[in-house]
Formats: C-alpha cells, sequence, structure tokens
C-alpha cells in the first residue's frame, strides 16, 4: 500500500495531465474548426486563436508539473555523476530546494500578477480573463512545491510507473519487429 | 541596466544551476528571478513572461507535431516506413543500415524530433541490423546520426522554435523549403559512409521486393507520409498558417491510425495522449523560462555587447560564421537545442545579420549544428536514447562515431560556405530571397 | 532615471524616432539625469506583454495600438469602429480635446498614466482583382482583416468576406488567392511590398485608429513633481514630432506607390461607406452611444 500523501500525489498527477489532454484535444478540435469556418463557411473564427492560446498555457504549466514528477525534464547530469556516490546527494537536495523556492515564487507572484490581471478581458474573446490565463501559474507553482515535497519524504514514488512504461515501450518494439518482414 | 556585474550574475548562476543538475528550464527560471532581485526588478514581470513566452499562436504548432508525430509512432508508422525504404535501398550492400537512414528521412519528416525518431526506427532496425551480424556500434550510430535529418528535413519544430527566438520576423515557409536540401544531403553523405563500410566489412545485402508486395507497402506509406504533405504542403502553398496545418496533420494522422492501419486501438490512446502531455510540457516549459531569461538578457543589453564584442574580432563573413560554428558545436556538445536556439538566436543572429547572412540561411546553419550536438558526447539526448535502445555502452558507440561526425561537419561546412544549397529552393519562390 | 521604453517597430520608424525625440529633450532639459532606452523592435515582447510589464513597473513606458488597452478601458474601443472619425482633423480635435484628455486619466485604474496620442495613419482597402469605387465592389471578396469581430463584421457589412489571417502570413495568402485582399495605411502597404500581389488601392480611410504612449504608475508614484512635468512636456513635444514624422513617412509611400504603377483610387466618395457601416458601429458602439455622440459633435 502507498502511503497517503503519495496517493494524493499520484491524483494530483493525473489531474495535471488530464488538464493537458482535455486542452491538447481542444486545440487540436478548435483550430481545425477554425480551418473548417474558413474554408467552407467562409467566415472567419475568432475564438480559434485566443482560446487555443489559453489551452495552450494551461497544458504548458500544469504539464510541467507533472514532468517534475515524474523527473523527465531536460537535465544536465554529467557533473553530479562525476561526484563520488556519497557526494551526490548534496546537489539533489539543492536542487530540490531550489525548485520548491520557484514553486513558492510562482505561487505568491503568480497570484499577484492575477490580481493585477484579472479585471482585463481578452479583446477577441471578452469571457476569457487574462487574470484566468496566469491563475495556472500560482496553481501549477503550489503543485510544483507538493511534488518537490514527494521526492523529499518518498523519493521512488514514481519508479514503478517509469518502469513499466520503459517494459511497454521494449513489448512494443519487439511486437513491431516481428510483423516486419524485409 | 544594473552595472556590468548584473550579466555576470545571470550567466553565472544559469551555470552553476545546470552544473548542480537542475532541469534547464528551471535553471533559466531561477537564474532570471535571481537576476531580477539583483537589478530590483519586479519579480511577477519574469513570471509574466513564463506565461506570455507560450503564448503564441505560431508556437502551438509545437503540441501538434508532437501530437501527430506520436499518433504515428504508437499506430505502426515507422515499421511501415522501414518497410517502405526497403523497396528502394534494402537489396544493396549494406541494405539495412540503407533502410535506416532513408526511413529515418521519411519518419523525421513526419515526427520532426530526432529522439522520437531514434526511438522508434531505432527499436526496431537496431536489433534487426545486429541480428544479421551488423556491428551493435555501427547499428546504433547509423540510427543516431540520420535520426538528425528530421531536425531539418520538414515540418520541424525546431524551425518553429528557431523563428519564434528570432522574434517572429523569419518565415516558416521559407526555413521549411530550406531545409530540404541540406537534409538530403545529410542521408547521401551518411548512406555513401554506409555503403562504403559495408563493403569493407561485408555486410549482408537484402532480398529485393516483389512488385505486388511493394504495391501495398507503398500505399500504407503513403496514407501516412501524406501528413507531411499537409503540413509542408499547406505551410508553403500559403492554405494554412502553420499551426493550422499542423492540426489538420493531426486530424488525419489520427484518421489514418485509426481507419486505416488499425494497429492502434481506442485503448490505447490515453497512453499516446500522456507522452504527448509530458513530450510538449517538456518543450514548452523550457521555451517560457527561457522567454524570462532572455528578457533579463534584453534589458541587460547583453546581445547588443556580444555583436559589438563580435563585430570588432572579425567583420568578415566567414570568419564569424566560422567562430559562431565552433562555439555552438562546443555548446552543443553539453546543452540540448531547444534551450541552445532560445539562448543563442536572439543574441548570434543581430552578429550575422550585421555581415549579411540571410537569417533564413543561418536557422538551417543552427540547426544542422546543434544537431550534431546532440549525437556527440559526452551530453547527447539522440546518443543517449540510441545507446539505451541497441544496449550498447555510450563509450563504445562513442568510440566508433568519429567518421559519422566528419561526415556531418563535412555537410555543415557545405551548408554554411555555400548558401545556395540552403536558399535554392526558397529563391524559386520569394522574390527576397538570394543567395 | 533611465526610463526603458518598449516598442513593437524598428528604429526610423516615426514612433520610435518620437521617443527617441523626447529622451534627447529629457536628458537635454536635466543634463542627462533621466535618459530614455529604447527597446525597439519587439525586443521585450509584443503590445500586450509590454503594457503588462508597464502595469507592474518592470518598464516605464511602453507605445500602444489602443486596442490593447481596450480591455482596461473599454472607452477605447470606440476608436476601432469603422467611420468613427470622418476626417484627421477631426480626429486630432477629439484626441488632443477634452475627450482624449479623459480617456487618458482613466487608464490610472490600470496602473496606468496616459502620456499621449500618436498617429498610425488610416486604413484603405487593397485587393488584386479590380479598383473599388463603391462598397459594391467589393461583394463576394475574401478581406484579410485584424483579429478582432469589429473589423470582420465591418468588411461584411459592406458586402465582403472579412478573415481573420496573422499578418505575415498575408503576402502568401494573396499570392495564392487564399484572401482576395486586405486593408491597411500606406506605409505598411508600401514596406510589406504587398502591392506586388495586390495592385489595387482605395483610399476609403474607413479606420483611423490612433496609438498611445503610456507611463507606468507605479513608477510615476515615486517620481518629483519637476519630473513628472518634464516629462509630461517632452510627451506633448513627441507626440506633435510624431505627426510631423508621420506625415512625411505617409507621403514618402504614396509617392513610392504610385511610381510603381499601383491603381490609386483617390478621392472616393465616402458616404456610401459610412452608410453600409452604420450598423456596425450601433452594434458594437452601443455601449458606447454617449461618448459616440460627442465625438460626432466634434469639428
Ligand atoms: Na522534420
Ligand atoms: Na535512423
Amino acid at each position: 500500500m502507498r502511503p497517503i500523501y503519495v496517493r494524493l500525489m499520484d491524483r494530483l498527477y493525473w489531474l495535471c495531465i488530464g488538464i493537458g489532454i482535455v486542452s491538447v484535444v481542444c486545440m487540436t478540435l478548435l483550430i481545425f474548426a477554425g480551418v473548417i469556418m474558413r474554408y467552407i463557411f467562409l467566415i472567419g473564427a475568432n475564438f480559434a486563436e485566443p482560446l487555443s492560446i489559453f489551452f495552450a498555457v494551461q497544458l504548458t504549466m500544469y504539464g510541467a508539473a507533472a514532468c517534475l514528477r515524474a523527473g523527465v525534464h531536460l537535465r544536465l547530469t554529467l557533473f553530479v555523476d562525476m561526484l563520488p556516490e556519497r557526494l551526490r546527494p548534496l546537489p539533489m537536495h539543492l536542487v530540490q530546494l531550489l525548485l520548491g523556492a520557484i514553486g513558492v515564487f510562482m505561487v505568491i507572484y503568480g497570484q499577484s500578477l492575477v490580481r493585477t490581471t484579472w479585471f482585463q478581458a481578452y479583446p477577441e474573446f471578452v469571457y476569457v480573463r487574462v487574470g484566468f490565463v496566469y491563475s495556472a501559474i500560482p496553481i501549477s507553482g503550489l503543485f510544483t512545491v507538493l511534488f518537490v515535497v514527494e521526492s523529499w519524504l518518498y523519493p521512488q514514488a514514481m519508479a514503478q510507473e517509469l518502469e513499466d512504461e520503459a517494459r511497454h515501450a521494449e513489448k512494443f518494439a519487439e511486437e513491431e519487429a516481428r510483423r516486419l518482414t524485409l | 541596466m544594473g552595472g556590468a556585474f548584473a550579466p555576470v550574475v545571470l550567466l553565472g548562476s544559469l551555470f552553476a544551476l545546470l552544473i548542480l543538475g537542475m532541469p534547464i528550464a528551471y535553471a533559466l527560471g531561477v537564474a532570471a528571478l535571481v537576476s531580477a532581485i539583483y537589478v530590483g526588478l519586479p519579480l511577477e514581470a519574469v513570471l509574466l513572461k513564463v506565461s506570455d513566452g507560450v503564448d503564441d499562436f505560431a508556437l502551438l504548432a509545437i503540441p501538434f507535431f508532437v501530437f501527430a508525430g506520436a499518433l504515428m509512432a504508437e499506430g505502426g508508422m515507422a515499421r511501415r516506413l522501414v518497410a517502405f525504404a526497403n523497396i528502394f535501398v534494402g537489396f544493396l550492400r549494406g541494405g539495412l543500415a540503407m533502410v535506416n537512414i532513408l526511413s529515418s528521412m521519411f519518419f523525421g519528416g513526419i515526427s520532426g524530433s530526432a529522439v522520437a525518431d531514434t526511438s522508434s526506427i531505432g527499436s526496431i532496425m537496431i536489433p534487426m541490423m545486429k541480428k544479421q551480424g551488423y556491428e551493435d556500434h555501427f547499428a546504433v550510430n547509423v540510427t543516431i546520426t540520420s535520426a538528425t535529418q528530421g531536425i531539418i528535413i520538414p515540418p520541424s519544430h525546431n524551425a518553429i522554435i528557431y523563428t519564434y527566438a528570432a522574434g517572429g520576423t523569419i518565415s516558416i515557409a521559407q526555413l521549411f523549403m530550406a531545409g530540404i536540401v541540406p537534409g538530403i544531403m545529410i542521408g547521401l553523405a551518411l548512406m555513401i559512409l554506409a555503403f562504403v563500410v559495408a563493403t569493407k566489412r561485408n555486410y549482408p545485402k537484402g532480398e529485393p521486393v516483389a512488385i505486388r508486395d511493394a504495391a501495398r507497402i507503398t500505399w500504407e506509406a503513403i496514407a501516412g507520409l501524406f501528413t507531411v504533405v499537409i503540413i509542408v504542403g499547406g505551410i508553403i502553398g500559403g492554405i494554412f498558417t502553420p499551426t493550422e496545418s499542423a492540426a489538420v496533420a493531426v486530424v488525419w494522422a489520427f484518421l489514418v491510425t485509426m481507419f486505416i492501419y488499425r494497429d492502434m486501438g481506442w485503448r490505447d490512446l490515453p497512453r499516446a495522449l500522456h507522452g504527448v502531455i509530458r513530450t510538449v510540457a517538456m518543450v514548452m516549459i523550457v521555451i517560457g523560462f527561457a522567454a524570462s531569461f532572455g528578457y533579463m538578457m534584453t534589458l541587460m543589453q547583453v546581445p547588443a555587447k556580444t555583436t559589438a564584442f563580435l563585430l570588432q574580432l572579425s567583420d568578415d563573413k566567414y570568419v564569424i560564421l566560422m567562430l559562431i560554428n565552433i562555439m555552438l558545436l562546443v555548446l552543443g556538445t553539453f546543452m540540448d537545442m531547444a534551450p541552445l536556439l532560445l539562448i543563442c538566436t536572439p543574441i548570434l543572429l543581430p552578429v550575422v545579420l550585421a555581415v549579411g547572412v540571410d537569417p533564413v540561411h543561418f536557422g538551417i546553419i543552427m540547426m544542422l549544428n546543434l544537431g550534431i550536438g546532440l549525437v556527440t558526447p559526452p551530453v547527447g539526448t539522440v546518443l543517449f536514447v540510441g545507446c539505451a535502445i541497441g544496449k550498447v555502452s555510450i563509450e563504445k558507440v562513442s568510440r566508433h562515431l568519429w567518421p559519422f561526425w566528419f561526415v556531418m561537419i563535412a555537410v555543415l561546412l557545405l551548408v554554411t560556405y555555400f548558401p545556395v544549397f540552403a536558399l535554392y529552393l526558397p529563391s524559386l519562390r520569394y522574390p527576397g530571397v538570394s543567395y | 532615471l533611465e526610463i526603458k521604453s518598449s516598442d513593437v517597430h524598428p528604429m526610423g520608424y516615426p514612433t520610435t524616432d518620437a521617443i527617441e525625440y523626447m529622451g534627447q529633450l529629457l536628458s537635454d532639459w536635466t543634463n542627462g539625469r533621466i535618459t530614455i532606452k529604447i527597446f525597439h523592435s519587439m525586443q521585450l515582447g509584443g503590445e500586450k506583454e509590454a503594457l503588462e510589464q508597464v502595469q507592474l513597473g518592470a518598464l516605464e513606458m511602453t507605445r500602444v495600438s489602443v486596442g490593447v488597452v481596450g480591455p482596461i478601458v473599454p472607452d477605447f474601443n470606440v476608436f476601432n469602429l469603422p467611420y468613427v472619425f470622418r476626417s484627421l482633423d477631426q480626429m486630432h480635435n477629439v484626441v488632443d480635446g477634452e475627450i482624449g484628455t479623459a480617456l487618458l486619466d482613466k487608464l490610472s485604474a490600470g496602473g496606468l498614466i496616459g502620456l499621449g496620442y500618436m498617429d498610425a495613419g488610416s486604413r484603405s482597402f487593397y485587393n488584386k482583382t479590380k479598383a473599388i469605387e463603391t462598397p459594391a465592389d467589393l461583394a463576394g471578396m475574401k478581406i484579410r482583416v485584424m483579429q478582432n469581430p469589429i473589423f470582420v463584421d465591418m468588411v461584411n457589412a459592406l458586402g465582403g468576406n472579412g478573415l481573420p489571417i496573422a499578418y505575415n502570413e498575408l503576402y502568401t495568402a494573396m499570392q495564392t488567392g487564399v484572401v482576395d485582399g486586405a486593408e491597411n495605411n500606406p506605409p505598411s502597404y508600401e514596406s510589406g511590398k504587398h502591392y506586388e500581389v495586390a495592385g489595387y488601392y482605395t483610399i476609403d480611410e474607413h479606420l483611423m485608429v490612433p496609438e498611445i504612449f503610456v507611463f507606468s504608475k507605479k513608477v510615476w508614484d515615486t517620481l518629483d513633481e519637476v519630473d513628472r512635468q518634464l516629462i509630461r512636456n517632452a510627451s506633448v513635444l513627441a507626440a506633435r514630432k510624431e505627426r510631423e514624422l508621420w506625415a512625411a513617412r505617409e507621403k514618402a509611400s504614396m509617392d513610392i506607390l504610385r511610381e510603381k504603377g499601383v491603381t490609386i483610387v483617390e478621392n472616393v466618395d465616402k458616404t456610401p461607406f459610412i452608410e453600409a457601416t452604420k450598423s456596425v458601429r450601433e452594434k458594437h458602439g452601443a455601449d458606447y452611444a454617449d461618448l459616440l455622440k460627442r465625438i460626432e459633435a466634434t469639428k
């Protein structure tokens, strides 16, 4: 049984991924609809662009928090790997601390940004508040902090999932190779 | 702003954080925050840039490229393209190596990502090559170097990132057209190399493909390759904007994988989408934080100062390009492509514009150069993925990389010093382009 | 005090040159104590981003189109209505007078100090097929407009099809016939080389949208009264300078267009255009009826 905090973080992770999936699907449909409207119905679709940009911002911010938990962000491990084994946790903890700090920054200054721009509406699409777009910054910042705390308490939380993914990829490759005859 | 020491704070903290192993995106963000505190800028402005950095309609093509690429990969596109490439080059000496390179040319077009290409084509081709007696390091090296074609053969999300980093002033259509010839040059050069090595080591030939099989294979491959036609044709023909083309291509890729190929079921979709979200978020957050970082660089006038400095060294076009190429090759061995494009383009573009280099040509030079960085040790994403798939050590692969590296450098130099390779195609269509 | 000012245009453009002139004035008056550093060509981002940075106090100044401040002070949206001004003189009288000043004052609620207005010319139609003399000539034509429902409705009201597509795709879009034409001021039409693919230009002046330059209220509040007055004075002179520069630029562009053999329809009768777009002013101007009346009453 996984600890309760880890299970909570699992939920949060899938919430982030879910927001991302909804965003990318909506973006595709919106822009595709815009093209159809222009070519078939000869009307310009004003909503497609600002709305898809809104979704792109959400996808980026929440998706990035999820990537942090899964440990898939691009990073340079060369120098850390050169350290002797027992010293390696040091830079790792420092990085976690800084990631936590940037999460806190995102929460504090992000919500001040949201307040500054809350009453501004997009010219093309009055229902989307500029501040609402930016709300992804403080909220995903909060998620970042929670994920950093998890990585401190339970460093191996995602290990199983990553292993499963790797195994799936290998199986998929084998299957593809089997079906291919040259 | 903030005196002479401010750029040192900005760049110094970035390097320190990268060495510590911090994710590149967040390292850019923390460096921007630290220097904003140093010069007393409101910190909201830094965060504002993160969101505004991705708030750009042209960038929306990136999620769609990734999405279309993932649908194709999970739907069995790689396998079909390998079979398709086999028709043309499989029967030659070292046929599988040629097939590997040619299918990368096709697949790289669709996915636009060298990593996706390495994992899709590589996971099929490397085991197959090993089984037929190719050395494992050779199989991996062929895979990873040919995968870099995808970066410049259109469509390419790196081309989108370059035009974005250049301030949106460069036409994506022109950049796409400019990438075709250099991309094919890399492929041809690698094929010649592979043929020479195969003859020397007596690697096997494949069987010619029967006409009836060839027809079926071609039909299946063309359905998938039409994705590229939609994107590239839509953009170059001015029918769609790049973003629209990419979205239409996603819809097409979806229809092909679900209703023509039918390798992938509805139940496989969430897994594919999960991967898409992670890849997209990873790239986009780098763009976001790089925008904050770039904002601080501009306020501190780092680009302007670098331009002045480099032009002081020389105002000769060829010398400047050589200096930049060497610098990028070195940086590329440590850093990934997207962050380098985002950080270096605003700094270097004014320099090359000042000595009369075409910005489209320079984009191709940068992408070729940084593409080489992806396979060069010590740090190369494509190298790492290739070694993991081939189950060969990085040391062993790297020891045998040099002939491939040499070939790629040769193409880079040709494209750098003979702009005609990049600019001939765009010049046919755009009156302003000359070489 | 170094004033950081942002603009999307490159140096050598009327707006950037006017701000540069403003910096020279301030520097002369204060012996170099106050200067302006211009970040041109979108170095610090587009208009919306620059405006938000000014609101936050990260930038001191920026020059933007009124479309971008519409979300902060909706009254500015009236400038986006077709034929809200009958002539350039009327526009100048409105923005230089009480109405213009009152609008700038409203910006302080959004953390901005409105310094003044700049000219951005009048927008007119161009297309690749024929000379447009009356709205009837626009029938069925696909015209590219900026991303805003008002402009789509405007073209539709005139009988054409308004299509919002990105500016940097426009040249190819006209070349390949995705759209038949577009609308813009003479300098943009000329410098974008759009006359190469769309050689008919009708000076119907359907839109006359001024631009504004604003100062950060956060920073303004830290300045003493003397410096504020110096900045105000320099702004007035900069705005005047910009008008001259703009007029000169527009004339230069028209000369080039004539030289290139563009078919230019001048002295067009605006009345049918004004009448055809009445519904657009009524629909999108409903919330500003009073303001519209006061503008109309201005000579
Ligand atoms: Na590609
Ligand atoms: Na390959």
